[in-house]
């Protein structure tokens, strides 16, 4: 099980996240983004963010990001 | 007082004030359709999400005039550079009036609102849909946020034109409305604005290959010295955080006209490179624009188509709402209309993006140094593949499916 986390200091609220999410789980309202309950933890929004503001924490609350080879 | 003067119940309601919402919006008010647009920003047009790269094509179709207050510069034709910077050109010659405009988005977007509320449609920003309202298998209306209020408005058909989130197809539920992209068919973009570059504005130009896997890099420039350097990666080839921003950032280091820059504006976002959706329409529901993934697959471009399916929208509407059916049955003429101006070339572009999805840098290169040493009258597929085929036969016989 992991959450998925947004550092709001990096997000540019573009909404890319929200378009590919499969399941519709992400919001945009204006200039905040939303996870909602129903996330399968795909980590495609992670992939997609072209600025890297969205990571996320396992059972331990440890702050995990997909790593770049770029 | 804004909200007193809101109606509980409009002809029909238009989400998102972008160039698709903005005509679409237009074109209902002007045939007298009770309409409202609403959008979730405070201010429309910002902030700005997109390269700003229009192709002259279709304006005059869609009623718009050109004007210095959007046009940020005029280009007269694009460059395409492979992996080993070999180049072609596409100019107007080839290309007819595919080239053209490199847009201030955020003046643009502004432009459109003003003419959809001269129309005579109601605007309402920083007013967001929270839901939408369905009885019988129709869709009937949206829940809005607006300020400290929530209200239910009714609408007899709901024109959803929210862009690549693309939010209401999905909430509505309707039957075989599907806008969920496969990783293949999007894009991470981002973008600087950047002052102090050595750019040529007579052209837009494109970069190709492995410096943005599945994409392109571009360079649109604004001014003497002004461009949008930005980069669009395709998500199915981005492993880790942040990649498409690393990956211009990579490129940019390696450009010394463009290293020098500074940077006064960063924008990013999402689009898609698919087919467009199998299906743009329901009961009291019509998709537009990228929200009905109008985006060209290949290009990126889909301002034009947007306006374009929101502009057919108007007349249509009209006959059915005149009618009271805006049943699937009859909402159907729309999904036909936009098919009919623009869904072969989409299809075309889609093929081409699959092929240009895994093609190694040596191809690339092969491909556009061969025809750089040709001059073309004009370019379409066809003629691009027959110049290849004289060099490397073995590539035209891989692309053949293209014709």
């Amino acid at each position: 099980m992991v959450a998925m986390r947004l550092d709001k200091h990096v997000c540019m609220w573009c909404g890319a996240c929200v378009g590919v999410c499969p399941v519709n789980s992400i919001i945009l309202f204006e200039t905040r983004i939303e996870f909602q309950d129903h996330c399968t933890d795909c980590l495609i929004c992670e992939r997609m963010c072209p600025v890297g503001a969205i990571y996320h924490v396992d059972e331990n609350d440890g702050h995990i990001q997909l790593q770049s080879e770029i | 007082m804004l909200w007193a003067k809101l109606e509980d119940e409009y002809d029909v309601i238009v989400v998102g004030a972008g160039p698709g919402g903005s005509w679409a919006a237009k074109h209902c008010a002007e045939e007298g359709l009770r309409t409202l647009m609403i959008e979730k920003r405070q201010e429309i047009g910002s902030p700005v999400r997109c390269g700003e790269g229009m192709a002259k094509v279709w304006l005059d179709e869609l009623g718009i005039k050109p004007n210095k207050e959007w046009i940020a510069n005029e280009v007269q034709g694009a460059r395409i550079y492979s992996p080993n910077m070999a180049h072609i050109e596409v100019n107007e010659k080839h290309a007819g009036n595919e080239c053209g405009y490199v847009l201030h988005r955020s003046f643009y977007d502004k432009a459109m609102a003003r003419e959809a509320a001269r129309s005579g449609a109601q605007v309402l920003v920083k007013c967001m849909a929270t839901a939408v309202l369905k009885e019988d298998d129709y869709v009937t209306g949206l829940k809005i946020h607006y300020m400290q209020q929530e209200k239910e408005v009714r609408a007899k058909v709901v024109v959803a034109a929210d862009g690549f989130e693309s939010q209401i197809a999905r909430w509505a539920k309707m039957p075989g409305l599907r806008t969920n992209l496969k990783s293949k068919d999007a894009n991470a973009c981002f973008q600087y604005n950047m002052i102090g570059v050595d750019c040529d504005v007579r052209y837009n130009d494109f970069f190709v290959g492995s410096v943005a896997p599945g994409g392109y890099v571009w360079v649109f420039p604004k001014g003497e010295d002004q461009a949008n350097v930005g980069i669009g990666v395709n998500l199915s080839k981005i492993t880790g955080a942040a990649e498409a921003k690393r990956y211009l950032d990579k490129w940019i280091a390696k450009m010394p006209e463009y290293r020098k820059g500074k940077i006064i504006e960063q924008v990013c976002g999402g689009i898609s490179c698919s087919q467009p959706v199998k299906k743009s329409h329901a009961n009291g529901l019509i998709l537009v624009g990228d929200a009905a993934r109008m985006i060209d697959p290949l290009t990126g471009g889909g301002i034009a188509n947007a306006q374009m399916s929101g502009m057919l929208a108007g007349p249509i509407l009209k006959e059915c709402i005149e009618k009271g059916d805006v049943s699937e049955q009859a909402l159907k003429a729309y999904d036909d209309a936009w098919r009919a101006e623009m869904e072969t070339q989409l299809l075309r572009n889609y093929i081409a993006k699959e092929k240009v999805l895994d093609l190694p840098d040596e191809t690339f290169d092969k491909i556009i140094s061969a025809l750089s040493e040709v001059q073309l009258e004009k370019i379409t597929t066809y003629t691009l593949l027959k110049a290849l085929e004289t060099k490397h036969p073995e590539l035209v016989a891989e692309l053949a499916d293209l014709l």
